[in-house]
């Protein structure tokens, strides 16, 4: 016999718990973890190299690389970090919470004080997934264009930090750097704007102390 | 960009729950989906289509609706109907809104056999 079933059920529902679940174990363990957004060639994976040389000797801090194929930034950052693990996604677009949260039963991972989470290179998915983060980073380089916060606002809406990346291309490229933050702080006004060059330096003291700041109040909560 | 991903929950979420009621065969599912999803109507359909082949799903109708969104101001409390890119209130031009509704993928009924 037909009959209909009304399941009112969002899909992303069972991702949602699995995004909790990762918030709750890292809580525990006052582990900070950032998910960071960005194009692909916005230049994550060398801010991240640059910013593992300096933090490494400093915290214990683990990455987890998100790409389509192969494990050539998980080769690159290998030698700054206690543990990097890499996702290949086969295709898929974006990261989501379930397989953080296989990575988050390692020991190895729940040791560390940062867990870097590069997302796979897109300005448009990985968006709408939570992964349990604390901290989402969204990268825009200056040779992507200043169209970027206009053509994919919700990236920048829905993160806390947004790196200006590539700063030192900048006489080189059509990129209205004064515009493009006035955009950014019309679509979230709270969001920490860090523009950063890490070739020439420029910024990237900044973006190391707030991230700082960000670690130790997360080792802080899990102590009060 | 994500359809593929999301269709695959919806089979696992539909076949669970029709095989706890010894359904055989799903002919009809309802979908709703948030205008700001990032979810196109057309590429969800083609993996409703594809990937539902061999399932319980196989063969079904699909109906794929998309509902609007809504914004709230954080400053003045007002329901809007947002306008991208900038989403700001219209009634005091402020950014702090939040997207209330209208990024959901929902499943609203389905009908089996």
């Amino acid at each position: 016999m037909a009959m209909r079933i009304y399941l009112s059920k969002d899909l992303r529902e069972a991702s949602r718990l699995c995004a909790d679940d990762n918030r709750k174990t890292l809580a525990e363990q006052g582990v900070l973890m950032i998910n960071l957004m960005g194009s692909p060639g916005s230049g994550k994976t060398t801010l991240l190299e640059h910013t593992m040389r300096k933090l490494s000797g400093l915290y214990r801090i683990a990455v987890i690389e998100g790409d389509l194929y192969t494990a050539k930034d998980a080769e690159r950052l290998s030698p700054w970090c206690k543990q990097v693990t890499q996702i290949n996604t086969e295709g898929g677009c974006h990261l989501e919470a379930g397989s953080i949260g296989y990575l988050l039963k390692e020991e190895a991972l729940l040791d560390s004080e940062l867990v870097v989470i590069e997302n796979v290179g897109n300005l448009i998915c990985p968006a709408e997934f939570d992964l349990g983060e604390d901290i989402r980073v969204t990268q825009l380089s200056v040779t992507e264009g200043d169209d970027k916060p206009a053509k994919y606002p919700l990236v920048f809406k829905d993160a806390d930090c947004v790196l200006i990346t590539k700063l030192d291309l900048l006489p080189y490229c059509n990129f209205n750097l004064e515009r493009v933050i006035q955009e950014l702080q019309i679509i979230n006004q709270e969001l920490v704007i860090i523009p950063v060059s890490v070739y020439n330096g420029e910024g990237f003291d900044t973006w190391i102390n707030w991230l700082v700041k960000q670690i130790e109040a997360k080792k802080k909560s899990v102590l009060s | 960009m994500h359809e593929l991903a999301l269709v695959s929950s919806l089979i696992e979420a539909v076949t669970e729950d029709a095989e706890r009621r010894g359904l055989k065969k799903v002919t009809y599912l309802s979908l709703s989906v948030g205008e700001l999803s990032g979810a196109g109507v057309d590429s969800l359909d083609f993996a409703l289509r594809h990937l539902t082949s061999g399932t319980i799903l196989e063969g079904a109708d699909f109906n794929v609706k998309v509902a609007s969104s809504l914004c709230e101001c954080k400053k003045c409390q007002q329901i809007f109907k947002p306008l991208p890119p900038f989403f700001l209130c219209p009634f005091c031009r402020s950014g702090q809104t939040v997207i209330t509704a209208g990024r959901q993928v929902y499943i609203e009924f389905y009908e089996g056999e």
